[in-house]
């Protein structure tokens, strides 16, 4: 049998199986095929091609997603391509600042801890601070009650250093007397200063400082922050 | 012509790819899931016998990194074939230079019952396969996309990186060879 001349209805044949032709289209299409043979053979071969299917393979998808990579938005630096195709680095201040924040205030207290140790003003035993009060969501800033704003958090240490003013850093141990009702623990407010006022780079360099130190104590600080002792009102 | 994957999956697919952005893991689980089983089966149709699977990641992993590039005047899932198809070729490229396999270009691929055997759940199935397989490669990617996933002309030449009208004159030549085969 020779096949239909009509390449415009042929070409619709396939959508007609489809189910993707309009109203109209479907409608001509229909009017075509109960008057030539040819079409209605071909669009029989297509419905059966169609439904031909290579065996089932299993695709696990959950190792699939498990693979994927993670969005550009979820990282603390993003890569931006400019216009100019120069790729421009932006710190995700959103969300970074606060986690840089947390992680400049565990880096301090690390030093700060090794520093009593070394120096023997320390709670004689294994130097350790914990940091109170995680910080907070990033788009309600640090909400815990010991918190500022974006830069700072106040310490809680372990170690009872509040009972120690000695050569300590003068402010722990202010912030230690001021602390009312608290003269047994020891806190001390330390401050980083504003991070806004930090360039992305800055940021981006502090982030990858970070990143690199081991977490060994130091007396020395591994981020060039200032670190201010404040009182417990907040001023420096 | 009415594209109603674009009508009622392309708002969908765009929804999620924003939600995946938004760090909505789930969203890409829904991806995956709703795209997965076609880039099987466009693999397999493909000629890809083994490592289907990991094809599919492949492809995934590849889009899921460059959505930014994503235009959304194409719809996901051609985006998806796209890559996929790219990839099958490289890796046969890469399978030709190691001495594994010969690449045939343009020119009829060669048919082997034991390149079908397995890949097809009944015999119906398998005479209409080794029909397709008998078609160029071009003819028997464009007639694999026109008639088994629904794809349009520009969809189909934005995936093989043609023309339409050249896509046009694949398919019907396509037609007539497996028509002819059939009719033998």
């Amino acid at each position: 049998m020779t096949d239909c001349d009509n390449s415009e209805i042929r070409d619709m044949l396939p959508d007609l199986v489809f189910g993707t032709l309009s109203a109209a289209d479907a409608s001509t299409v229909r009017l075509h095929l109960r008057a030539c043979e040819s079409c209605s053979d071909e669009i029989e071969l297509l419905r059966v091609v169609k439904s031909v299917r290579p065996r089932a393979v299993a695709i696990d998808t959950a190792k699939i997603v498990a693979a994927l990579p993670k969005p550009a938005s979820q990282s603390p630096l993003r890569l931006v391509k400019g216009r100019s195709d120069e790729v421009v680095t932006t710190a995700f201040r959103g969300q970074g600042l606060w986690k840089i924040a947390a992680a400049v205030m565990i880096a301090a207290v690390g030093s700060w801890a090794g520093f009593q140790y070394l120096t023997g003003t320390g709670g004689g035993t294994s130097a350790s601070a914990t940091v109170a009060t995680a910080v907070g969501t990033p788009d309600r800033g640090l909400s815990s009650p010991n918190t500022r704003d974006s830069g700072e958090m106040v310490i809680a240490s372990s170690n009872g250093l509040g009972d120690r003013s000695g050569a300590a850093s003068d402010g722990a141990a202010q912030a230690g007397r001021s602390n009312t009702g608290r003269t047994n623990s020891s806190m001390a407010a330390l401050a980083v200063g504003d991070l806004s006022l930090y360039t992305d780079a800055d940021l981006a360099r502090m982030l990858d400082r970070l990143e690199k130190w081991d977490g060994a104590t130091s007396a020395q600080s591994p981020v060039s922050v200032p670190i201010l002792p404040v009182t417990e009102r907040g001023s420096l | 012509m009415i594209e109603p994957e674009k009508e009622k999956q392309e708002p969908l697919d765009r929804e999620l790819i924003e939600r995946w952005r938004n760090g909505d893991q789930r969203a890409a689980a829904e991806i995956v899931g709703r795209h997965s089983s076609a880039l099987a089966r466009f693999a397999m149709r493909l000629g890809q016998k083994d490592e289907v699977e990991e094809i599919v990641q492949d492809t995934f992993v590849r889009a899921f990194s460059a959505l930014d590039g994503f235009r959304a005047e194409s719809s996901l899932r051609t985006w998806l074939f796209t890559i996929e198809r790219r990839l099958v070729i490289d890796k046969r490229r890469r399978l030709a230079r190691q001495g594994n396999m010969v690449e045939v270009e343009d020119q009829h691929a060669v048919t082997s019952h034991d390149a079908l055997d397995g890949l097809m759940a009944d015999e119906v199935s398998d005479q209409v396969a080794r029909a397709i397989a008998g078609l160029s490669r071009m003819q028997r990617e464009v007639f694999t996309l026109r008639v088994q996933e629904g794809r349009s002309y520009r969809q189909i030449a934005e995936i093989l990186d043609t023309s339409e009208g050249a896509a046009r004159v694949h398919y019907h030549n396509a037609i007539r060879a497996v028509k002819e085969y059939l009719d033998d």
